[in-house]
């Protein structure tokens, strides 16, 4: 097995004995087993081995970035160089201060679990294989997509000023595409469930889920242009959760390029609306022990009451403005440059059942999934209902198609007027339900 | 090492084997702000194998190209067709291909190997200055320009051998801007099967200034109505509309999975009878272009539809069998790690008869949109959504308020029937990156200014 921490020590030094100040070395190696579904069936069994190193070298604060996929001494050094090159020919960036040093940080449980290490394709198949037929099960016609698979990896990473770090993961994942055909009227839905550890991982009532919302979203119908309340279920609302969230992107806001730039310390949601961040959540998707940088991540408070309380800063945004760095630095593998993201959202619920939210709505719409990924710079949102039903009297009454919804999300966040106790969860994510008063949407009838 | 490979895969019993090499390299320059302060660089290599047997796929890959290597990757393959054994219903199969041995490369003016990075800092430095310095109210400028060369080569077990040799640029520019609490953003992007030479001959005024007037002329638009409306595409909209509305739903890899609307309806009128539709990987310079698929078919002209009528789908190897049709060089993968399937290429609605102000005086009241940002489809239903980054409101035939960024929402069957004038004009304008199964691939779309009779607008008036 590579020594990965080696490794990447090598590089760093590397590129330092180049002339530049300060750099950091990222070494990955992975490996994922996969079964897709097609057509209900087994279509194919993939195996894909990864590894690769990444340096970020930096001169004047300004930053070369270089890669490689080899895991070798010689490879390292290569991409090292290469780094420190670009490094020098960037433009000098003052407002770069300094890499983190180092932080030690608490250990998060159950982001590993070697019985996933130990599993084989058969395991996959096994796991795909159940999707398909609790997928028939509910929809005997349903054609059923999807897949299943499950991954483990190493990292590590150091930088020039003593940051040396190193994790390994495992996740596993089964999703599932149902979809029903009575004539030319089609119902579909997907359904998934992941989990970093064999325990949390229940795949037993995906494929079923799948074809029992499928069949529901039969018979759809157009609406008319209204305003109406929304009501968003768990998955859309942990959607739109996490584009506000995003928006909270120190460097979008540095840049002035998020719609949240300015709105610190500003009530930019109801009062009902409290959201942590946590990346340490035992067991989480999205935890771990240090953020891409190789600082300690933690819980942070996003949303207070309605009050937005912090940006989300890397090391790079946090030094810039002076303030704390909430460890949020985002590294999507050995191939891309660090940014800033979310992880694990865990907003505060409220007093409502799901139940009651619909009952207590005369006349609105019920979004189960959605586009409504707002416009970074204006929080407008402009996106169609992909699964959603029409409320009537307290009750679902019908599907909806070709329904829209537009609204800018900041009114709709700050008109919210229920949030549910009832929640959807996923390791380390909670999704209740709410409702937003006063949200314009287009119909097609 | 590819052809002791293949070469071994007959020892193992497989129907069907195909490997693939690929080697990729690139730099990318960002100016943000008045600073090039990221330049990247990438090298990325390796080896993806497909096998078939029993009808079963197997793939596996590895980053390390060594001939041993490259024979415990095969092994892998096996083993993981055979881990689904009895799994199939229908088993996978494909389309003899003559033995063949092809050789592509891109030819460009300026090979962007041969220049230095300062040369291409100084190239970005200078478009990005030119917006940023427009006016005050601009106050975030983000210039990229990128270089691709992908190297793939591609050898099967009926003999074929073929490398090739795709070199791809790409500028974007984006412009946000801000008046009192108001803040737009506006985007221009460039991109080809080109060299160097497609940074050379940008000009500010055409390309980082316009994006730069687009986001300050937004800072005036107003929030779109809601509701039902007759819809005017520009090119870069039209693009978006024919990938998402038909395009992903003549790829026939869905239609036989029994996941696309188009299932069954090769022959029958599904658009209005101006409308024209292509996948066309031939297109010289064009970004979504290719000289050969990724499972080594030669890239081509694929007539979708023929004045309104649905004459067929863009085919892989398994699909092409499964259909009873010759393949048409339609298998993407994005790299090693992926396996190859059906994409498209350049795709487009040829143009018709009229003439934009004549399709803006004839409309009583409609919405005109402008730049495509963001698509997708529910290919199942004909679902798709469309989002322009800016759009107008036309009013007893002339074009009136500006309005915000904003998305359209159609379903597919009913949007093509209601296709009712096709301008004469045509570009290609929406050179990216398109997303399927978890693979990224090259793209580009556009068509003429088109006009449908009734889409619904997302609006929030």
């Amino acid at each position: 097995m590579v020594d990965l921490l080696s490794l990447a020590r090598s590089a760093c030094e590397a590129a330092v004995r180049e002339g530049i100040e300060q750099a950091e070395a990222y070494a990955q190696e992975s490996k994922r087993i996969e079964a897709d579904v097609e057509k209900g069936m087994i279509k194919s069994c993939n195996v894909v081995r990864d590894q690769g190193l990444s340096v970020r070298a930096f001169k004047d604060g300004g930053r070369g970035f270089a890669y490689t996929m080899r895991l070798s001494v010689e490879e390292a050094v290569e991409a090292a160089r290469r780094a420190a090159s670009l490094a020098k020919v960037a433009h000098k960036d003052p407002d770069f201060k300094t890499l983190p040093t180092p932080r030690s940080a608490q250990r998060v449980e159950g982001l590993f679990d070697r019985r996933l290490a130990e599993l084989d394709a058969g395991q996959a198949v096994e796991w795909a294989a159940l999707g398909i037929d609790t997928a028939k099960a509910a929809a005997r016609d349903a054609v059923v997509a999807g897949g299943s698979g499950f991954s483990v990896g190493r990292a590590a990473l150091v930088n020039s000023l003593g940051v040396a770090v190193e994790e390994t993961a495992t996740s596993v994942g089964l999703g599932i595409f149902s979809i029903v055909k009575h004539g030319e009227d089609v119902g579909s839905y997907s359904e998934f469930d992941s989990a970093r550890r064999l325990d949390d991982f229940n795949p037993e009532p995906v494929g079923r889920k799948a074809s029992e919302q499928a069949l529901r979203l039969l018979g759809a119908k157009k609406v008319h242009t209204g305003t109406l309340p929304v009501i968003f279920g768990p998955l859309a609302a942990d959607g739109l959760l996490y584009a506000l969230c995003s928006a909270a992107n120190a460097e979008s806001v540095q840049r002035n390029r998020s719609f949240l730039a300015g709105w610190k310390g500003r009530q930019v949601a109801s009062e009902l609306v409290t959201i942590v961040d946590n990346g340490v959540y035992p067991a989480g998707l999205a935890s771990g022990a240090y953020d891409g940088e190789g600082v300690p991540r933690g819980e942070t408070m996003v949303v207070d009451r309605g009050v937005l309380k912090t940006y989300l800063h890397n090391s790079y945004t946090a030094n810039k403005v002076g303030e704390a760095n909430t460890g949020h630095a985002a590294r999507p593998g050995y191939r891309g440059g660090v940014g800033i993201g979310p992880t694990n959202l865990r907003p505060r619920l409220g007093d409502w059942t799901s139940g009651e939210i619909i009952c207590e709505t005369a006349e609105g719409l019920y979004v189960s999934m959605a586009g409504l990924s707002p416009n970074a710079a204006t929080g407008d949102i402009s996106g169609s209902v992909d699964f959603g039903f029409k409320i009537e009297k307290g009750e679902i009454a019908y599907p909806v198609k070709n329904t829209m919804v537009g609204v800018n999300i900041i009114d709709l966040f700050k008109s919210i007027d229920a949030v549910s106790k009832d929640y959807r969860e996923e390791p380390g994510i909670i999704m209740p339900t709410f409702r937003a008063q006063n949200v314009r949407v287009a119909g097609g009838a | 090492m590819i052809e002791r490979t293949i070469a071994e895969s007959a020892r193992i019993g497989a129907d069907f084997v195909d490997v693939r090499i690929n080697e990729r390299t690139g730099t990318r320059v960002s100016v943000q702000d008045g600073r090039a302060d990221e330049i990247y660089s990438s090298r990325a290599f390796g080896a993806g194998i497909r096998v078939l047997i029993d009808g079963m796929w197997g793939f596996a890959s590895t980053n390390i190209l060594e001939r041993d290597e490259l024979l415990s990757c095969l092994k892998d393959a096996a083993s993981m067709a055979r881990a689904s054994k009895g799994r199939a219903l229908e088993k996978g199969e494909v389309a003899e291909v003559p033995a063949f041995r092809g050789k592509a490369r891109t030819q460009v003016r300026r090979d962007p190997r041969e220049v230095g990075v300062e040369e291409k800092v100084k190239a970005v430095f200078e478009l990005e200055k030119a917006a940023r310095t427009l006016d005050p109210r601009v106050v975030n400028t983000v210039l990229g320009y990128g270089e691709t060369v992908s190297k793939e080569t591609v050898a099967n077990t009926y003999g074929l051998y073929v490398e090739n040799e795709s070199l791809r640029t790409l500028a974007s520019c984006f412009v946000a801007a801000k008046e009192g609490e108001v803040r737009q953003t506006a985007v221009e992007i460039r991109g080809g099967l080109r060299g160097f030479e497609l940074l050379e001959q940008l000009e500010p005024e055409g390309f980082s200034v316009r994006a730069a007037r687009k986001a300050l002329g937004l800072l005036g638009a107003e929030r779109a109505p809601a509701g039902k409306f007759p819809v005017m595409f520009d090119p870069a909209v039209t693009g978006l509309f024919v990938h998402e509305a038909i395009g992903h739903n003549a790829e026939a890899d869905g239609v036989w999975a029994g996941e696309s609307i188009l299932e069954g309806k090769v022959g029958q009128q599904i658009a209005a009878e101006g409308v024209s539709i292509f996948d066309d990987a031939t297109v010289e310079g064009a970004y979504g272009s290719y000289a050969y698929d990724s499972e080594g078919v030669r890239g081509q002209k694929k007539c979708l539809v023929e004045k309104g009528v649905l004459q067929g789908f863009m085919h892989s190897l398994e699909t092409a069998k499964k259909f009873g049709v010759t393949p048409n060089g339609s298998a993407r993968a994005e790299g090693h790690q992926s396996k190859p399937i059906v994409r498209m290429s350049n795709t487009y609605i040829s143009p018709g008869d009229w003439r934009l102000d004549e399709i803006i005086k004839d409309t009583k009241e409609g919405i005109l949109l402008k730049g495509g940002y963001w698509g997708y489809v529910f290919v199942e239903r004909g679902q798709f959504t469309c989002n322009a980054e800016e759009a107008w409101m036309v009013r007893n035939g002339e074009v009136k308020e500006h309005l915000r960024n904003v998305s359209v929402s159609g379903l597919t069957l009913e949007a093509l029937k209601e296709i009712d004038a096709v301008s004469k004009d045509f570009e290609l304008k929406l050179p990216g990156m398109c997303g399927k199964g978890g693979q990224a691939m090259y793209i580009d779309a556009g068509g003429p200014y088109l006009r449908v009779r009734q889409l619904v607008v997302g609006g929030q008036r």
